[in-house]
């Protein structure tokens, strides 16, 4: 490609891309991004910012190199664009760059938990419950609350602050007695808790994405903690300043009933000094937490006010600077803007004034507290605190230094030096899928129809309701024995129903069940001990091994457990895991465990719920063929699922289940024929016009979609020959009517199918565009 | 292997495999044992007892009706959300017998807590003396594991989550922990405080095991605590069995 041609390419950086703050780190500036698709993060240096953001796809690299120029006064040569645009497209940020994988998990390598220092998740799906406090609290964040609110925690703290002698004494009773203290202690630990989550609803409810909600312990203290995702891309800077304030505030506002409480009591009442430690330590807690003081709140408030990120460290180096351009040891702070040395200068000048004070405060506080003999103890105790936990703090860092030496970086994802990608055919990198449906071979054979078959399940005018609901309404069919059968119908149609009342764990309102001859209500064990349930793949002992797991059930059941279970690990090809932990398996190996569990007792008669929902293809095909050698073995196996091409590949019949009616019920093939589906014809839209297409005989419709030409027609076959003259025939896919047209027929579209059974025939673009706001979508993303 | 050994075996290693349970049962009381041990080190109660023959009966009972409730109420939440509790009616073992082992486990638990935390109290800096009819605390411990473990099934009825299951017993036993005198000896509690803790469970046990191991009253007493926790864990057991649950679904 020439240089003018690679100049006059328009590439364009992907809309939904995060632009996120500007902030000031040391003496540079930094532009954060992030992908909404992968959650991943970057910070890029002002001229890369200035790039990116003119990347729109309107302007070409040479009119965005000229601009350059005039801003910076360098030229942009071929190279350099070579090198952005490359790292742009190995990360999948360029529109129509295929994506990146996924962000390789972000967070450090967890510590291992021990008994000093740990962590564990308390909350399993956070941010399913950070939405749901989210609603619960909207009355809340309503303007005028939000002000009375804060008006009340302002008359908080004046009244605090006027009683604060009395207060102060009741705390002294109370410091005396251990057992109040510790009763103060625990109310004020859950204050801190309540802090952690104001945090994190302030910043969802500024879009912001809490991640986790676990318990902290850091030697001997335990805490709630909440952690909150990109706290940066919340948007302005009074958003943020309010998130890092949040949980001061909500300490203060907890405090009020016990105010309230204090207020009433008479002046004798025995819980008053304990309530007014309460108050005193409270406040004073949630206040402390507002000084500007590293790794308090009201440092990430101020670094956030002023736009710098990491203040401490940057105030650190610039003394460090400032101290050798003294010594003549350096350059000095030369390179310190104005406004920059009196942020750092003035951060240190206040840290030292803070710590002075509080050393001071504590000094008088423990003065107060201490017998008078141990006066001098009083003034020396908080400065050889901190000195001591300055040192260790030191050491610990020393220490990870020194570590982080030893091992190697990790190689860092994408190097800028990646080849630089062709912006001016970037029209070719859109996803293009088109399904390869072609004629479908070898049908199954459906099973003899003979009406002597034995029945193993007969179901006859099975009526169930819950309520108001009607699960399942008038349903009958019966199932032969030696069958395949496929039970298939839209979340919640009354599947899992259905096969809990034929297995009997329900009884149905009105109707009858014979299951292998016998009623299975009321609990049958005798019949129960005929039939295999595979469930969900969740249903295993916990923290067993699979061996120990099949070995437990099987002696559920009266077995000879570990013959029974080496034989079930057997059948599913899984005796290479016995030993492994179950927690440990894929998702196929389990599912293929629960297999092992159902099959365990040697059932006739085999259950299947969803045997195959979130496997990959391959597993899948594993599982269809396992599952297959069992019907061939002479078991019968109901199965329900909602995957259509499973249905059409595995089963004899389907019963076809929507709103809790029987929809319909023969083998899959027969079902599509009757649907007397048209038979469509998929070729490239610019080979042929729909006009053209639709002057040859047979041509029921032609429409485009997408990039092709789909031709509907009830005789495949004289069309094609009628197309052969007009184009290549090779070109042409053919793609017959599926079980899917079928059951959307039948279910009247009700319900859809899962997205990932056959493709739909345009093969094209997802039908709604949700317009989310960029920042929230990062849930989806992980 | 018998249905009954199989599932205490599988409840034995589930139990031990798992870090945090093995913190909570053993680690987390012993620490309150030493923390309270050091706070209230040399202090005597009326009465002429040394404060640790109090601390060291209350953090076990606390420590041995905690491990019970938060054991039993988290495993049933999950089994029946897993769908276990489905395989398990399957197949022709009944419920009463996975009950059994789970109480022959807790038992267990209880035991191995209160040779720890008798042994680590018996230390001469803590100063321990069995002077009572320290015997006795058998069949406290017995009663009041099946009174917490009736009380763990209700817990795991009510909750589908295990943040309902940790909310719930949480609300639960903490409150009734400092109401019966766990934590510090119930004769400071002011005498109202007292009549309130007398309906709950954890008082009997705590009661029980201080006149057994810190030899505060005789085994009139003790018989009398047995009772009460008896009466706990019929009428837990009751209302365990009335809501109990296979499967969340309605």
């Amino acid at each position: 490609m020439t240089t003018d041609a690679f100049l006059a390419a328009r590439p364009r950086v992907r809309p939904d891309l995060v632009q996120g703050p500007t902030l000031v780190r040391g003496t540079a500036r930094i532009h954060l991004l992030k992908d909404p698709r992968t959650g991943r993060r970057m910070e890029v240096g002002p001229k890369e910012h200035f790039l990116i953001s003119r990347l729109d796809g309107t302007r070409s690299l040479a009119e965005i190199g000229q601009a350059y120029t005039g801003e910076f006064g360098t030229r942009l040569g071929e190279r350099q664009w070579g090198q952005l645009l490359g790292l742009l497209h190995g990360r999948g940020l360029l529109d129509g760059a295929p994506a990146a994988p996924a962000a390789p998990a972000a967070d450090p390598p967890a510590r291992p938990n021990g008994i000093l220092a740990g962590r564990t998740r308390l909350v399993a799906d956070a941010p399913a419950l950070m939405d749901r406090l989210h609603r619960v609290t909207a009355p809340a964040r309503r303007p005028p609350v939000l002000v009375a609110l804060t008006a009340v925690a302002v008359a908080l703290l004046v009244a605090v602050t006027a009683q604060a002698g009395t207060l102060w004494r009741q705390t002294q009773l109370v410091l005396e007695q251990p057992v109040l203290l510790l009763a103060v202690g625990c109310v004020l630990w859950c204050s801190l808790a309540l802090h952690e989550l104001a945090h994190g609803l302030f910043a969802r409810a500024f879009g912001g994405h809490v991640k986790e909600i676990g318990l902290r312990w850091t030697l001997g203290a335990t805490y709630l903690y909440c952690e909150v995702e990109d706290v940066q891309f919340l948007g302005s800077r009074a958003r943020k300043v309010a998130t890092a304030c949040a949980g001061a505030f909500v300490n203060i506002l907890f405090l009020l009933p016990f105010y309230a409480l204090w207020a009433l009591l008479p002046t004798g009442a025995q819980a008053r000094p304990a309530l007014g430690a309460l108050l005193l330590l409270g406040t004073v807690g949630g206040l402390a937490n507002l000084l500007p003081l590293p790794p308090l709140d009201g440092y990430k408030a101020l670094g956030h006010a002023l736009g710098i990120t990491e203040l401490a460290p940057g105030s650190r180096v610039f003394l460090t600077d400032t101290v050798r351009g003294l010594l003549r040891r350096g350059p000095g702070i030369a390179a310190y803007p104005r406004q920059l040395r009196f942020f750092y200068g003035g951060f240190a000048l206040l840290t030292a004034v803070q710590t002075a004070a509080l050393l001071l405060l504590a000094g008088s506080v423990l003065r107060a507290v201490l017998p008078d003999g141990r006066a001098a103890l009083a003034w020396s105790l908080p400065p050889a605190a901190l000195a001591a936990v300055l040192l260790l703090w030191a050491l610990g860092a020393y220490g990870r230094t020194a570590r982080a030496r030893r091992t190697p970086p990790p190689l860092p994802s994408a190097s800028p030096a990646a080849p630089a990608p062709e912006p001016a055919h970037q029209s070719a990198h859109r996803p293009t899928h088109h399904p390869a449906h072609h004629v479908r071979k070898g049908e199954m054979s459906a099973p003899e129809n003979g009406s002597e078959a034995e029945t193993v399940v007969v179901l006859d005018g099975i009526t169930k309701r819950y309520g108001e609901v009607t699960a399942l309404d008038g349903v009958s069919f019966a199932v032969r024995k030696g069958e395949f059968f496929g039970i298939l119908g839209p979340n919640g149609a009354g599947k899992t129903t259905l096969v809990e009342i034929v297995e009997g764990m329900r009884r149905p309102d009105s109707g009858t069940v014979s299951l292998l001859g016998r009623s299975p209500w009321p609990r049958d064990p005798a019949l129960l001990a005929r039939i295999g349930v595979q469930t969900q793949a969740s249903a295993f002992f916990a923290r067993l091994t699979a061996g120990e797991h099949l070995r437990t059930v099987a002696a559920l059941y009266g077995m000879d457990a570990a013959p029974a279970a080496r034989a079930a690990l057997e059948r599913v090809g899984l005796t290479g895991k016995e030993k492994a932990r179950i927690d440990h398996l894929s998702g196929g190996q389990r599912q293929r465990l629960a297999l092992a569990t159902a099959l365990l007792n040697e059932p006739e008669l085999i259950f299947l719920d969803e045997p195959t929902a979130a496997l990959d293809p391959e597993a899948r095909r594993e599982l269809w063929s396992l599952l297959r050698s069992l019907r061939s073995e002479g078991r019968t196996i109901i199965c329900t699922t909602h995957y259509l091409d499973e249905a059409e590949a595995l089963c004899d019949r389907v019963a076809i289940v929507t709103e809790g009616r029987l929809a319909a019920l023969d083998a899959p093939r027969s079902l599509i024929r009757s649907l007397a589906a048209p038979t469509r014809l998929l070729l490239p839209a610019s080979r042929i016009s729909p006009e053209a297409a639709l002057a040859v005989t047979g041509v029921d419709r032609a429409t485009v979609e997408g990039d092709d030409l789909v031709i509907e027609t009830a005789s495949a076959n004289r069309v094609l020959t009628g197309l052969g003259d007009l184009v290549d025939i090779d070109d042409i896919t053919v793609r017959t009517a599926t079980l899917e047209d079928a059951y959307l027929a039948l279910t009247g579209h009700g319900g859809a199918p899962a997205a990932d059974s056959a493709p739909a025939p345009t093969g094209g673009l997802t039908p709604t565009d949700r317009p989310a706001p960029a920042a929230t979508r990062t849930e989806h993303d992980r | 292997m018998s249905a009954y050994a199989a599932l205490t075996r599988a409840t034995y290693v589930a139990g031990v495999r798992d870090k945090t349970t093995l913190f909570f049962t053993f680690a987390f009381p012993l620490a309150f044992l030493v923390l309270f041990g050091l706070i209230f080190q040399g202090q005597q109660v009326k009465g002429g007892l040394s404060s640790i023959n109090y601390i060291a009966p209350g953090v076990l009972s606390w420590g041995v009706g905690n491990a019970s409730v938060f054991s039993v109420g988290f495993a049933l939440m999950q089994w029946r959300r897993d769908d276990l509790l489905r395989l398990i009616w399957r197949t022709p073992t009944p419920l009463r017998t996975l009950i059994a082992s789970r109480w022959t486990v807790a038992v267990a638990a209880a035991l191995v807590q209160t040779v720890l935390f008798t042994a680590v109290a018996l230390l001469p800096f803590f100063g321990l003396k069995l002077t009572g009819p320290w015997w006795a605390v058998l069949p406290l411990l017995v009663l009041g594991v099946t009174a917490f473990l009736a009380l763990g099934l209700i817990v795991g009825s009510v909750a589908n989550t295990p943040e309902a299951v940790a909310a719930i017993a949480n609300i639960l036993m903490v409150p009734m922990a400092f109401l019966s005198g766990s934590f510090f000896p119930d004769d400071l509690m002011p005498g109202w405080l007292r009549t309130v803790a007398k309906v709950l469970p954890l008082h009997y046990l705590n009661d029980g095991v201080t006149d057994a191991m810190g030899g505060r009253g005789g085994l009139g007493d003790i018989w009398l605590d047995c009772a009460g926790l008896a009466v706990f864990a019929l009428v837990f057991g009751l209302i365990a069995v009335r809501i109990f649950r296979w499967s969340n679904r309605p």
